[in-house]
């Protein structure tokens, strides 16, 4: 799932890739819930709450994972709850990485739509949502039909760079 | 300039590490008895007539009968468990604060720089940024990757400080990079400015605080209500737990507000101080949702714009251009400065009082941690302010609103603590706390005046030592006014001044008896002397001293006609100062007016003593009365000539009205002085003058004897209506300007008239003697107190000088009385006499055994001693509550003092009808004891069956 999420930043907000970096050394299940969360925190010492960038980076995160969970075999689901879980919070393990299955062509489309959907509800503009949707579609089209979902090298080989 | 953050942030610790002790005093105490009334009620008093008052008549006569009742039965939590909490709270916040950035930095919630930075190019840009903000080498940098603010933060401490980049502002550094150097730069500022340390550590103390002492106490006072609601003392209970109710809030609310004030002021100075290094002030720029819409609207950002840690973005970009927020007096943290000291103070003492029972030494040190705290926060401020306007040429802040502020927050403090109503809503005397709004004003209105003094004239390179020498004065007048608030401003409140007739009789006791005395006029000297005699102790009288001497010694710097190079900094890099614009007012006018004020002050003292020669006896031989009265004649010339030369000075000055009219009045007190003990010296000399001597003689040791015993009255009395007059002038020319419209002329500035030297000369002159006359006055006060200390204490009977109401007392709570009476040591002292009967007659059978039947003095002598001991420890018990069981009890002690005499002198004589008049004394005290019992089982039985349970307490 990382590598999807790096390969479709990587080609529509390259800048964003550090934060690609970063939410990888974290654990999945805090990424997922800190990246839902809306607004920032009022810190003491901190610069003051001021404007919040609109990021590429969650929306891709966020639906690739909940795409990986529902069409996704049922380990990450058992990974994510029970007693399992709370000893591995505890223990402080990462939990099992997230995989993507290959999407049937119904599910690509319900992604894309999810894509854009979360996007705008992010703050991007509907033609940015749309550029973004297609590059995810694309990306997880092309692990379906090349079975390279775990190699690293797609960004400048799905053309999803073109898009830009 | 110094920000006065620190001292601010330094205040709340210590109001949360005294508080922690003191509230779960509150809660611990009631294991200990401590709420108990059982002891007050045994002296007779009535908790629901108000604890203060029914305590001052009641107890003061017996206090030591009360402190041993209290010892014994309500001796409250022991020192060891109030000081378990400051050290418990101390404790785990250093073990919070450790845990607090580990916490915030763990694994999987923020990763270390390194960890994305592959090219190392953000750390290498980072570094850059530190590197220009003076750091020594960049902090330890982590990224939240998840957060999507421009923003970062810093936390740990000052020595390790942990900066955290949020993900949006690492996503937008190369769209934005001005931006990106603008936050980094302002939290480098932080990091400069020494902020992490004390923000973090109030946070932690805060936490620990609400967790380990206010959730606990505010539990227990809540579960404290119920049963306290259905006790017969609820009236004087609600106030107890209204207030320990209202302390909690409070707190919250000061610490929160506090706390939220002066980290916005820290975020401002990291404002500039990120744009002084180079960052552009366009990186502030964004995020225009700032306060819009109606007032009321408005109203409501104001407010909740004071609970935030970061101040609105247009004042912190207006700030930017103009620091002028920085430095500007505001209401809310001159309150919150008054509450948190009151409560500092009252705290601390309540410490004490577990310690220490040198009351002079508790007050003095409580006033001086209360006061330090104060004037450097509140001080600060002026000094700011008053600095800021000079150098920008902006409007002066007079210092009396804010002084106000902060007046009403002492009044509001000490209302949340039950010092001046001791279970009442209200003091007995609530328009005494005007008082203390007017030391606050006072307080502002001279910082205000002396800091413009000194800031106009002061050349150095910094401002500090000024700033020092203001503020230690500013301290010292604190002090004095705190320790004479808390040992005789609370008094006043809650009991009022002493009635007349009684406070005649005080005299009486002071000075003695005076055959031909006007009952009135000592009456009038009674009721006067009583707050007086607290006015010259030393604290005071430095006070007094440092109020007209600190700014004096401003005449001896040489003026500045160029922007000193102090000033150049003190704007912290905002605005080029402007040149001070107006040098000191001309001294010699201050002294002209001081020299026709000394004459005026002789011509008073004269006119006294004409007035007091048609008195005087035709044999030449003095009573202390007239001399009493010559004194006090001679006090009200002294004080009011120097008033009218206050008057005249501040009527005649521009600007500095408060100093001017002090300096003034205190050099002419001293010279009116001079001329008093000339005049005395010289008394006999001139026929319509003579008062004390009838012939002609240079009496100088008399004279001096006097004028020694003025001297410290006339000093602190002529500061105090100085003041009253300066207010008055001041606030005359105010209206009259206002009336008029016409604007105050500007200040001549440049050339200064008259030398230097002559200058200088004159205010170290001045100056000296009153630094003379303060160690003077001093010396005489504590060789008074040393005679007293030695001489005869009077016995007053207090309930001549605070009357209660004795009838309005109802049976229930008079059988209470009786019954705590009884239970507190009534029923002790029986007991003991029991014991001595017991032995009495088993002495009594081994001598009618032994056969010859006479008595065994080695077997007698003990039981007539303890017998004379019993007799007096009742003596010294306190009077029973009930007229009938009194009559019955003195009986007791009369008879049994007697026996004891009796018994003792019938073994040492062998006189046998001594002792039987002895035994039947015994048998007479006895018999009076008996009554007392049955009298006081018959109103326990009553008392009992209105309220089962025991003897009552505040709970």
């Amino acid at each position: 799932m990382l590598d999807v999420v790096r390969d479709v930043v990587a080609g529509v907000a390259p800048e964003e890739l550090v934060l690609v970096d970063g939410l990888a050394g974290l654990d999945d299940d805090a990424v997922m819930r800190r990246l839902g969360r809306r607004g920032g925190r009022r810190e003491p010492l901190g610069f003051g709450l001021g404007e919040v960038a609109v990021l590429v980076t969650p929306v891709v995160w966020l639906v690739v994972d909940e795409a990986a969970r529902r069409f996704g075999s049922a380990v990450g689901e058992d990974a994510a709850k029970g007693t399992k879980a709370v000893l591995r919070k505890l223990l402080r393990r990462p939990a099992a990485a997230v995989v993507v299955p290959d999407l049937t062509r119904e599910q690509l489309a319900g992604v894309h739509q999810q894509v854009v959907e979360t996007a705008v509800k992010h703050g991007l503009e509907d033609s940015r949502a749309r550029l973004i949707a297609d590059a995810v579609a694309g990306r997880l089209a092309l692990a379906a039909a090349g079975g390279d979902a775990d190699e690293p090298d797609g960004p400048d080989s799905d053309g999803t760079a073109a898009l830009d | 300039m110094a920000a006065g953050t620190t001292v601010r942030f330094t205040l709340l610790l210590v109001l949360l590490v005294v508080s922690s002790g003191s509230m779960m005093q509150a809660v611990t105490n009631r294991f200990y008895g401590a709420s108990d009334y059982g002891c007050l009620l045994a002296a007779g008093g009535d908790p629901n007539q108000g604890v203060g008052r029914a305590t001052a008549a009641r107890i003061v006569p017996y206090f030591d009968a009360y402190q041993a009742c209290r010892d014994r039965y309500e001796p409250g939590a022991p020192l060891w468990l109030t000081l378990l909490w400051p050290v418990l709270l101390v404790t785990v916040t250093v073990v919070l604060f450790w845990c607090l950035p580990r916490w915030k930095a763990r694994r999987g919630r923020l990763v270390p720089l390194e960890a994305i930075d592959h090219d190392g190019e953000i750390r290498r840009r980072l570094a850059e940024f530190a590197a220009v903000a003076g750091l020594d080498r960049l902090p330890r940098v982590v990224v939240d990757p998840a957060a999507a603010s421009t923003s970062a933060v810093v936390f740990g401490s000052n020595r390790r400080p942990i900066v955290c980049l949020h993900g949006g502002l690492l996503a937008r550094r190369s769209t934005d990079p001005t931006a990106f150097r603008a936050v980094a730069l302002h939290e480098f500022a932080h990091v400069r400015n020494g902020d992490v340390t004390l923000t973090y550590a109030t946070i932690a103390v805060w936490r620990v605080f609400i967790a380990l002492v206010l959730l606990p106490y505010v539990l227990w006072k809540l579960s404290e209500i119920p049963a306290s609601a259905r006790s017969q003392w609820w009236p004087a209970d609600a106030p107890y737990a209204t207030r320990e109710l209202l302390l909690a809030v409070v707190m919250v609310t000061l610490v929160y507000l506090a706390r939220s004030d002066v980290l916005r002021n820290r975020e401002i100075y990291a404002d500039l101080a990120a744009v002084r290094w180079g960052a552009d002030p366009r990186g502030w720029a964004f995020t225009a949702s700032d306060q819009a819409g109606g007032r009321l609207r408005r109203a409501l950002g104001s407010f909740v714009e004071l609970w935030r840690t970061h101040p609105r973005w247009k004042l912190r970009r207006d700030a930017l251009a103009d620091p002028a927020a920085l430095f500007g007096v505001q209401a809310l943290p001159m309150f919150l400065t008054g509450a948190a000291a009151l409560l500092i103070e009252t705290q601390t003492e309540a410490y004490w009082s577990l310690a220490v029972n040198a009351s002079a030494a508790r007050t003095t040190t409580t006033a001086l941690v209360a006061a330090g705290l104060t004037s450097g926060v509140a001080g600060t401020a002026l000094w700011r302010a008053v600095a800021h306007a000079v150098l920008t040429g902006r409007r002066m802040p007079s210092g009396v609103r804010a002084g106000l502020w902060l007046g009403a927050g002492l009044v509001v403090g000490e209302l949340l603590w039950n010092r001046v109503a001791i279970g009442q809503w209200l003091p007995n005397h609530p328009l005494v706390l005007a008082l203390v709004l007017c030391a606050g004003a006072v307080f502002g209105w001279w910082t205000a005046q002396c800091a413009q003094l000194w800031v106009r004239a002061w050349p150095g390179r910094t401002i500090q030592p000024a700033m020092l020498l203001g503020l230690s004065a500013a301290w010292l007048v604190l002090t004095s006014w705190f320790a004479w608030w808390s040992s005789q401003g609370t008094q006043l409140t809650s009991l009022g001044l002493f009635y007349g007739a009684g406070a005649g009789r005080v005299v009486q006791d002071t000075f003695g008896v005076f055959p031909n005395d006007d009952p009135a006029m000592l009456s009038m000297i009674g009721v006067v002397l009583e707050p007086l005699s607290s006015l010259d102790g030393p604290l005071v009288l430095s006070a007094v001293a440092a109020l007209w001497v600190v700014p004096l010694l401003a005449w001896t710097l040489r003026p500045a006609t160029v922007p000193p190079r102090w000033a150049f900094g003190a704007l912290g890099g905002a605005g080029r100062p402007a040149a001070p614009g107006e040098v000191s007012p001309p001294l010699r006018r201050v002294l002209l007016v001081a020299l026709a004020g000394v004459l005026t002050c002789w011509a008073a003292v004269a006119v006294v003593m004409g007035y007091m020669h048609t008195w005087q006896s035709p044999s030449g031989e003095q009573k202390s009365f007239y001399v009493l009265v010559y004194q006090a004649w001679a006090l009200v010339a002294l004080v009011a000539g120097a008033t009218a030369a206050a008057i005249a000075a501040s009527v005649l000055a521009r600007r500095y009205r408060l100093l001017v009219a002090l300096i003034t009045a205190e050099s002419v007190a001293l010279g009116g002085l001079v001329g008093h003990f000339v005049l005395t010296a010289a008394n006999g000399c001139f026929q319509p003058l003579n008062t004390l001597a009838t012939r002609c003689q240079w009496r100088p040791g008399v004279a001096w004897s006097l004028v020694h015993m003025l001297l410290g009255y006339v000093l602190v009395l002529t500061a105090i209506t100085a003041i009253i007059a300066a207010a008055i002038v001041s606030a005359a020319r105010r209206a009259w300007r206002s009336r008029t419209e016409s604007t105050v002329p500007e200040p001549r500035s440049g050339r200064v008239q008259g030398g230097l030297t002559a200058r200088r000369l004159c205010a170290l002159a001045l100056s000296a003697a009153a630094v003379a006359a303060t160690v003077t006055a001093t010396g005489q006060q504590s060789s008074s107190e040393q005679q007293s200390s030695s001489g005869r204490t009077p016995r007053i009977d207090v309930q001549q000088l605070v009357p209660v109401d004795d009838a309005a007392v109802p049976d229930s709570t008079r059988r209470l009385q009786v019954a705590a009476w009884w239970f507190r040591g009534g029923q002790d002292l029986q007991d003991r006499y029991i014991t001595v009967l017991k032995r009495l007659i088993a002495a009594q059978k081994d001598a009618a055994d032994s056969g010859h039947g006479d008595v065994d003095p080695a077997l007698f002598r003990p039981l007539c001693i303890d017998m004379g001991q019993i007799a007096r420890d009742a003596g010294r018990y306190f009077p029973a509550p009930d007229p009938e069981i009194q009559a019955l009890w003195r009986t007791f002690i009369t008879q049994a003092e007697k026996a004891g005499g009796d018994c003792q002198q019938s073994l040492d004589h062998g006189d046998t009808d001594l002792f039987t008049a002895f035994m039947n004394e015994f048998t007479e005290a006895a018999k009076a004891l008996v009554s007392v019992s049955g009298r006081v089982l018959e109103a326990g039985r009553a008392a009992f069956q209105e309220k089962p349970g025991g003897l009552p307490s505040r709970e």
